[in-house]
C-alpha cells in the first residue's frame, strides 16, 4: 500500500468516523454564510450565531479527529498496527485544511464578494482569516494530541481561554509589559514553530514524555507574544505616498500663546493652525509632540494626542460630483480649523522656568474625499460599496430627534464608516440639487459592536450612526423641511489616505502679536474649489 | 536459538517513579513466552515498549534482531498485538473493521480471518462497541492473527473471555502458534492458562527480570519439598535457609519451593533436614512457583533466586 493510498485510506476512515459531525459543520458553514451574504443579517443586525459556532465546533471537530487516532496515547489501537506515522498525521492535517478550514473559508469568499469587497483586498482577507482559524485548528490539534480524551480537551482549552483573559487584562491595564511589537511577533512565530515541530514529534516519535510541559510552555509562549503585540498602532500610509487628487498647499503654524498663563497651574496654550488653501483636502496629525525649549537651555517633551482626534482641514469641502457647501466657520466644514490645547507637563518646575519657544512635530496625513454612497432620502434606501452596507432606517421631517439613522454593516480592512474619529472615515452631506442647497450632517451618536462573517480575520462592524444637521442643531424647524427632505439625496463622503509625511513646525519666542513666525509647507499642491453652494437655512 | 525480542537495560520511568529498572530480557524465537509478574512489576510497560507504543528511557531493544526504531514496515507488519483496554474503533462493524486492516497486512488470511469469526462465534455485521468485553477481545484476537504474524505480542488476552472460548483460544493458540512457528509474548493473571501454553517463562518484579528461561528448565529445577519432622516442636525450630521459599508450616510438616532442582541429591538439604521421618519431593507448578517468586522476591536479590 503506497502512503498516498494509505492517507486516502485513513481519511476514507476519519470521514466515515466523523460523518454526522462533519455534516453538521458543513449546515453550520452553510447558515453561517447565508446569514452573512443575504439582506435578513442586514436588516436583523445579527451575523455572529453560525460563525461563533463554527469557531466552536470546527475546532472540537478538529481535536476529535485527532484523538480518534491518537499519538501520544499507549492504548491508540492504529499504532500497534503498521500505519505510517507521518501517514497519519498528513491524513489528520489532510481533514482539518481540506474540510475543517477550506469550507468556511469559501464561505468566506462568498460572504465578501457579496459584501462587495475590493477584489484587490479579498485575497488578503482570505489569507488573514486562513492563518487565523488556521491557528486556531492547529493549536485545537495540538491540545487533542496532548490530552487524552475529549474532556481533558475542553478542560485544557478554557485553561487557555482563561490565561488569555488573564494576560490580556495584564497587558491591557498596562500593570505589565515587555518587549517591542516585532519582539513580540518573533516571540509568537518561535512558538508556533516549536508547535509544529512538537506536534509532528509526537506523530513520528509518540511517547514524547516531556510533551506535556513544553507544550503548555509553548502555547504560553504564543499567548504572551500575540496578546502582548495585539495592541499595536494602525498602520499609516508611508511616506512618500504622492497625493493624487484635488492637490493643494498647507502649512502647519505653531503658536505660542497665553504663555503668561505659566503660573502655579504649569500650564500653556498651544494653537496649531493649518494655514494656505489645500482645497478639498483634509488632514490628520498623528502622534503630534511639542518640545518646549526653555529659558534656561533645557527642553520638555510633552505629546499632544488630542491633536490627531479629528481631521483638520483648511478649506472648506468641495465634492467632486456635487456642489461645494459653505458653511459656518468652526463647523466641521469650516473654512479653517484651528486646534488649540492646553499643554501640562508633569514636571510643573520645567514650564516655570519659562518657554522660549515650541516645536511641534508630528506625522501629517493627508486625506481625500471621495463619494462612495449616493442614496435618495427615504427609509430602507440602502447602498453596497467596498463592503460598507449601509440603508436608511428612519428619516425624520423634525430635526430634534436626528435627521435620520443610518444602519451600517462594515466589512474589510477597515471599518470605514465607524472610523470618523481617527480620518480616513466618513462624512455626511445633505443635498438638494434642485433646489442648490446643501446640509451638512453632524453625527449624534451611533452605537456599533463587532462581529463575524463565516470566519474571523475580517473587520466587521455593525451598528446604527443617527445624524443631525449641523446648522440646526439649536435652530428651529422651517415650514419646507418635509419638502426639501423629499428632494434631498444622502452624499456619504469617505476621506482616503493619499499621503503621509514627517513634519517639524517651530514658533518664534512669544510673539506680542500672537502671529506665528515660523511654518513649513507640505509637498502639496493646490487647485481652486468649485462653486460654493450655500447652506441651505 | 535466536532471539525474536532481545531487550537490553531497558529503563522506563513515570515521572518520578521507575516502570522499568534496567530489564534485560530475551525472547527465543519460536517460543511461548509467559510474562509472570504482580500487579505494577512492569508488565504491561515492557509489552508497550515492545509494541513501539512507549519509548524507554534508556536502554536498547531489538526485534527479529533490528532495532526497534529502525524496524520496515513490513517487519512492523509481522508482529501481532491485543492488550486490554486497548481502544478499538467502537463504530465499526467487525467487517468494516477487517477492511480497513487488512491492506495493512501483505500476509493478512481472509480465510483465517472467517476461520476465526465462525469459531469465535462474532457477526461481522456487529458494531464493535455492541460487542460484550469478551466479543471485542475476540475481534481483537481475530485482527491479530488473521496477518499470521511472526511475532504475536498479547498483554492479558483472556480477559472477559468464557471458560469454553478460552479453553478453545488455547488450544487455537498452541496449534497455531506451533504450526506456524510463531513467537508469542504474553502477560496474564490467568496462571492456568500459562501453564498450558508456555514454554518460556519470565518473572517480572519492580521492573526487572528476576527470572527468564524455559519451562523445562523450571520444572527440572524448581522442586516442591514436603517434610515430615518427628513432631511440631521439631518442624517449628527448623531454620528455613534464604532460598527456601514458600515456607510453610503445619504441624509436623513442613512445605518448601527449592531452586536446588536434584533434592535427592543435596547435601546440603539433607544436612538442613537430619530428622525428616519422610521428604516427598514433585515439580512446583507454575503457579506455586509465581507464588513463591511473587512473595520471597522482595525479600531476595534477583540474582539469589534465580542461581
Amino acid at each position: 500500500m503506497s502512503a498516498m493510498a494509505e492517507l486516502w485510506h485513513i481519511l476514507k476512515k476519519d470521514v466515515r468516523e466523523f460523518r454526522w459531525l462533519l455534516v453538521a459543520y458543513a449546515m453550520l458553514v452553510v447558515i453561517a454564510t447565508v446569514s452573512a451574504t443575504t439582506g435578513g443579517a442586514l436588516a436583523n443586525g445579527y451575523l455572529q450565531l453560525g460563525a461563533v459556532m463554527l469557531l466552536v465546533v470546527g475546532p472540537i471537530a478538529a481535536a476529535m479527529v485527532v484523538q480518534a487516532d491518537s499519538p501520544v496515547r499507549a492504548d491508540a489501537f492504529w499504532a500497534s498496527h503498521p500505519f505510517r506515522r507521518g501517514v497519519m498525521l498528513a491524513a489528520k492535517l489532510t481533514l482539518a485544511i481540506g474540510f475543517i478550514l477550506l469550507l468556511p473559508l469559501i464561505g468566506q469568499l462568498l460572504a465578501l464578494v457579496a459584501f462587495d469587497v475590493p477584489a484587490r483586498d479579498v485575497g488578503g482577507l482570505l489569507g488573514v482569516s486562513a492563518i487565523i482559524y488556521g491557528l486556531v485548528l492547529l493549536i485545537a490539534m495540538f491540545l487533542a494530541a496532548l490530552t487524552s480524551d475529549l474532556r481533558s480537551f475542553v478542560l485544557s482549552v478554557v485553561g487557555l481561554l482563561i490565561a488569555m483573559l488573564v494576560m490580556g487584562l495584564l497587558v491591557s491595564e498596562a500593570k505589565w509589559s515587555w518587549g517591542t511589537p516585532a519582539s513580540h511577533g518573533v516571540v509568537v512565530a518561535l512558538a508556533l514553530a516549536g508547535v509544529l515541530f512538537l506536534f509532528v514529534l509526537l506523530y513520528i516519535r509518540r511517547d514524547v514524555r516531556a510533551a506535556r510541559p513544553i507544550g503548555t510552555g509553548l502555547l504560553a509562549l504564543m499567548l504572551l507574544g500575540g496578546v502582548s503585540g495585539s495592541d499595536s498602532a494602525p498602520a499609516a500610509p508611508e511616506a512618500g505616498d504622492v497625493a493624487t487628487t484635488q492637490p493643494g498647499t498647507v502649512g502647519i503654524a505653531v503658536e505660542l500663546r497665553d504663555t503668561a498663563l505659566i503660573t502655579d497651574e504649569s500650564r500653556v496654550y498651544v494653537q496649531v493652525s493649518l494655514t494656505g488653501d489645500a482645497g478639498s483636502q483634509r488632514y490628520r496629525l498623528d502622534h503630534p509632540q511639542a518640545r518646549f525649549f526653555l529659558k534656561d537651555g533645557t527642553a520638555v517633551d510633552i505629546p499632544l494626542p488630542e491633536l490627531g482626534a479629528s481631521l483638520l482641514s483648511t478649506g472648506p469641502m468641495v465634492l467632486p460630483e456635487a456642489p461645494v457647501i459653505q458653511q459656518d466657520d468652526n463647523d466641521f466644514l469650516g473654512p479653517t480649523a484651528r486646534t488649540q490645547r492646553f499643554v501640562r507637563s508633569d514636571d510643573r518646575r520645567a514650564l516655570m522656568r519659562g518657554i522660549d519657544s515650541v516645536r511641534l512635530t508630528t506625522r501629517l496625513t493627508a486625506y481625500a474625499s471621495d463619494i462612495f454612497a449616493t442614496l435618495p432620502m427615504r427609509a430602507g434606501a440602502d447602498f453596497l460599496r467596498d463592503g460598507q452596507a449601509v440603508r436608511i432606517e428612519d428619516t425624520a421631517p423634525g430635526y430634534r430627534e436626528g435627521l435620520l439613522s443610518l444602519h451600517v454593516v462594515s466589512v474589510g480592512r477597515t471599518s470605514d464608516i465607524f472610523n470618523w474619529v481617527t480620518g480616513g472615515g466618513v462624512d455626511a452631506v445633505l443635498v438638494n440639487r434642485k433646489r442648490g442647497e446643501g446640509v451638512a450632517l453632524s453625527r449624534t451618536g451611533s452605537s456599533t459592536s463587532p462581529g463575524l462573517l463565516v470566519l474571523p480575520g475580517t473587520g466587521v462592524h455593525q451598528g446604527t450612526i443617527r445624524y443631525i444637521a449641523a446648522h440646526t442643531r439649536n435652530g428651529d424647524l422651517h415650514s419646507d423641511d418635509a419638502e426639501w427632505l423629499n428632494g434631498a439625496q444622502l452624499v456619504l463622503v469617505k476621506w482616503k489616505p493619499t499621503g503621509s509625511y514627517t513634519v517639524s513646525a517651530t514658533n518664534t519666542p512669544s510673539p506680542p502679536d500672537g502671529r506665528p513666525r515660523d511654518r513649513i509647507v507640505s509637498p502639496f499642491a493646490s487647485s481652486a474649489p468649485s462653486q460654493p453652494l450655500k447652506a441651505h437655512r | 536459538m535466536d532471539a525474536v525480542i532481545e531487550a537490553s537495560h531497558l529503563t522506563y520511568r513515570y515521572g518520578r517513579m521507575v516502570a522499568l529498572n534496567d530489564l534485560s530480557v530475551a525472547v527465543p524465537e519460536g517460543a511461548l513466552y509467559a510474562l509472570l509478574g504482580p500487579n505494577g512489576s512492569g508488565k504491561t510497560t515492557l509489552l508497550q515498549i515492545v509494541m513501539g507504543l512507549r519509548r524507554p528511557s534508556a536502554g536498547t531493544l531489538s526485534l527479529f534482531g533490528v532495532d526497534r526504531d529502525s524496524l520496515s514496515r513490513r517487519q512492523r507488519a509481522e508482529i501481532g498485538y491485543i492488550a486490554e483496554g486497548q481502544r478499538l474503533p467502537r463504530w465499526m462493524r467487525l467487517e468494516e473493521l477487517e477492511s480497513y486492516l487488512a491492506p495493512l497486512y501483505p500476509t493478512w488470511d481472509a480465510t483465517l480471518a472467517s476461520d476465526l469469526r465462525q469459531r469465535f462465534d462474532l457477526d461481522s455485521r456487529q458494531r464493535i462497541g455492541a460487542m460484550s468485553r469478551g466479543g471485542q477481545m475476540k475481534a481483537a484476537l481475530l485482527c491479530a492473527l488473521a496477518p499470521r504474524p511472526k511475532l504475536l505480542v498479547m498483554d492479558e488476552p483472556f480477559t472477559g473471555m468464557d471458560v469454553l472460548v478460552k479453553d478453545e483460544l488455547v488450544h487455537g493458540l498452541l496449534e497455531t502458534a506451533g504450526q506456524e512457528g510463531w513467537s508469542v509474548l504474553l502477560c496474564s493473571h490467568d496462571i492456568g492458562e500459562l501453564e498450558l501454553l508456555a514454554d518460556w517463562v519470565g518473572f517480572l518484579d519492580h521492573g526487572r527480570i528476576t527470572l527468564s528461561e524455559s519451562v523445562e528448565s523450571l520444572r527440572a529445577r524448581f522442586k516442591r519439598v514436603e517434610a515430615r519432622m518427628p513432631d511440631d516442636v521439631a518442624a517449628r525450630s527448623l531454620r528455613a535457609p534464604a532460598d527456601w521459599m514458600s515456607v510453610e508450616r503445619a504441624g509436623s510438616r513442613v512445605s518448601f519451593i527449592t531452586a536446588h532442582g536434584d533434592v535427592e541429591r543435596d547435601e546440603r538439604l539433607r544436612a538442613l533436614l537430619p530428622q525428616a521421618e519422610a521428604v516427598e519431593v514433585r515439580e512446583a507448578s507454575l503457579r506455586e512457583l509465581f507464588i513463591a517468586l511473587a512473595t520471597s522476591a522482595s525479600h531476595r536479590a534477583p540474582a539469589e533466586v534465580a542461581a
